[in-house]
């Protein structure tokens, strides 16, 4: 093609300072996860104290209070945030949407359906469990029916959309599996009422429950699903151009589709096993990261997750310490939090 | 070889037969596809590129049946361009032309900097160097046009099939496109979906469809091919031989 004048176009954006903003992100998003979790190990029961963690650090419970419950907790947070963020990435870069959600495709609903069933069935035989429950088997039992059930919703997702090839297909088979699994999990805790409140704890979200063993769970999940779903970051940059441009570059579209699904399945479900439905994070954290350094979705993915794990964390030390000794479930937090931040966008985008 | 071609092939959207019993081959050079709206001349490329499942029929590469070829494979081999490209996502123009050497670089390959200058040369093509790092949808509709043309051209593929390529491009750069098709001609073989009749009469075979069938196959001085054009569009056009080249002319007169 040879057209005289050459354009003149100014590029708006510089190559180079794209590369700026994404550094910088990256390194905020560090020094904000170790500031985080600094402020995780001391915000207790007793608030934003330092003389109280002081008092805490140098009590004979030191290594009870620290060491198994806050140290947890605060990395079980990150590491929950950074799979829902994760998750969030994957799905808006696979359905093209940037509303769409980690909980559309039926795993919320398979989750909390399953929790539900657990605890209504462990009332009805006479052996009461909670979600707060600290007796291994039964929090073992919760956290596998948990993950078990986002598995199968996914699945029955999967079934009802026949397959992962049609996007808008899978989103509707996910609402509508996410309705009548809400409807059964309903009818359910009308026949065992006393699941209502177990099934409350599991919606409205808690970190609450994070022991050394839920933080090796989410690690060897985080640890297999990043490095997997950041090689396969080219596949949704080919799929921003369209199912059939992607398709015409070779990519097989049936299979990796399939595997990003259950990828994004894994991580949800993982996330909604240890610590119930936490709103907002998943949609939030992509949102954030394309607004301040746009970027192929081999960065969008990670620094989503990066900034999920932020997100759920500052939420987690505010839930903690806003009301102490009181403690705000941290699912209502992220719902306050990111809808604001939501609401604030489409005010900003109607003023625009 | 790169010689693609269709035999007898029907393809069938929403219950309606939308190709009835084509047949065609293209080889090297320049192939425009011409028709008017509806004539299913974007479903045909799309079929000759494997992207479009077929009621009946066939269609082969180098005579071996286009879905026998792995993706990647046919990926190497043809590159597609979408009529209209969708843009979501956050990519850049550069970004976008680097998508085209997946084909080549797979799911897990990295670029290399033989990947880098190929890219250059495809974005230097189309003149779309100057804004490579402007984000697609910041573009305007002929220069997001010349980003996705580009993109094709970085896949190398011998077969290239253009689903309107001039679209929203200006009348200098779409002679320049024109021109670029001729060179390539030479050593590819290319189809391209047009709605500009002078230019596709620049072409060195013409397609003519009309509701799912071929009207005509020919070259730009066919005589034959000039009745079945103006047959085709009902009138609307009548065509010039005066000059070197036949022109496709509006026919305004009652």
């Amino acid at each position: 093609m040879s057209v005289a004048p050459a354009s003149t176009h100014v590029a708006s954006h510089d190559a180079h300072d794209d590369r700026t903003r994404r550094r910088r992100l990256v390194l905020a998003l560090m020094v904000l996860a170790i500031a985080l979790s600094v402020a995780g190990l001391v915000v207790g029961s007793q608030g934003w104290s330092w003389q109280a963690f002081v008092s805490d650090v140098s009590g004979p419970q030191a290594d009870l209070i620290v060491g198994q419950i806050r140290a947890p907790r605060t990395l079980g947070a990150l590491m929950i945030g950074a799979l829902l963020g994760l998750a969030g990435a994957v799905a808006q870069g696979l359905f093209r949407n940037p509303l769409a959600d980690p909980y559309l495709l039926g795993s919320a609903a398979g989750a909390s359906f399953a929790v539900v069933l657990v605890l209504a069935a462990s009332t009805l035989t006479g052996h009461a469990i909670s979600l707060a429950t600290a007796a291994l088997l039964s929090r073992i039992g919760i956290v596998a029916a948990a993950f078990a059930g986002a598995l199968v919703g996914v699945l029955l997702t999967l079934m009802l959309a026949r397959g992962a090839q049609q996007g808008v297909r899978l989103l509707l088979a996910g609402v509508v599996v996410g309705v009548v699994l809400g409807a059964a999990g309903d009818l359910v805790t009308t026949i065992s009422p006393d699941a209502l409140r177990g099934k409350q704890v599991f919606m409205l979200g808690s970190t609450g429950f994070l022991g050394w063993s839920s933080v090796w769970v989410l690690l060897a999940g985080l640890a297999i699903a990043l490095p997997i779903t950041c090689r396969l970051a080219r596949v949704l940059d080919a799929l921003s151009l369209g199912d059939d441009t992607a398709a015409s570059l070779g990519l097989p579209l049936p299979r990796i589709r399939l595997a990003l699904v259950v990828l994004m399945a894994l991580c949800t479900g993982l996330a909604v096993s240890q610590s119930g439905l936490v709103a907002f994070v998943g949609l939030v954290a992509p949102h954030l990261v394309r607004r301040y350094a746009p970027a192929p979705h081999s960065y969008t993915l990670a620094a989503s997750a990066g900034m999920g794990g932020v997100l759920l964390l500052a939420a987690d030390v505010l839930a903690r310490g806003l009301i102490a000794p009181q403690e705000l479930p941290v699912g209502v937090l992220t719902a306050v939090l990111g809808g604001g931040y939501l609401l604030w966008l489409l005010h900003r985008r109607r003023v625009g | 070889m790169n010689e693609l071609s269709a035999r007898s092939l029907q393809v069938s959207l929403g219950g309606r037969l939308v190709l009835r019993d084509v047949s065609c081959t293209f080889k090297k050079g320049w192939t425009a596809v011409v028709g008017p709206n509806g004539a299913g001349k974007s479903t045909l490329l799309r079929a000759l590129a494997g992207l479009q499942p077929r009621a009946a029929g066939s269609v082969c590469l180098d005579g071996r049946d286009i879905a026998a070829f792995n993706p990647g494979e046919r990926a190497r081999r043809i590159a597609w361009l979408a009529q209209q490209a969708e843009v979501t996502g956050e990519l850049t123009a550069r970004e976008t032309v680097h998508l085209g050497r997946l084909p080549h670089l797979g799911l897990f390959g990295s670029p290399t900097a033989a990947d880098e200058t190929i890219v250059d040369a495809a974005m230097n093509s189309t003149e779309c160097h100057g804004w490579q790092c402007r984000r697609l949808h910041e573009l305007s509709g002929g220069e997001r046009q010349r980003v996705m043309l580009a993109r094709a051209l970085a896949t190398q593929a011998p077969i290239l099939l253009l689903d309107e390529p001039t679209t929203h491009l200006d009348p200098p750069h779409q002679v320049a496109l024109a021109r670029l098709f001729r060179r390539l001609a030479d050593t590819h073989t290319v189809v391209s979906v047009l709605h500009d009749l002078t230019l596709a009469l620049h072409a060195d075979r013409i397609l003519v469809m009309r509701v799912g069938a071929v009207q005509a196959c020919g070259k730009h001085d066919d005589p034959a091919l000039h009745q079945a054009l103006v047959a085709t569009f009902d009138g609307a056009v009548r065509i010039d031989n005066r000059g070197a080249r036949p022109m496709a002319v509006p026919h305004l007169e009652d």
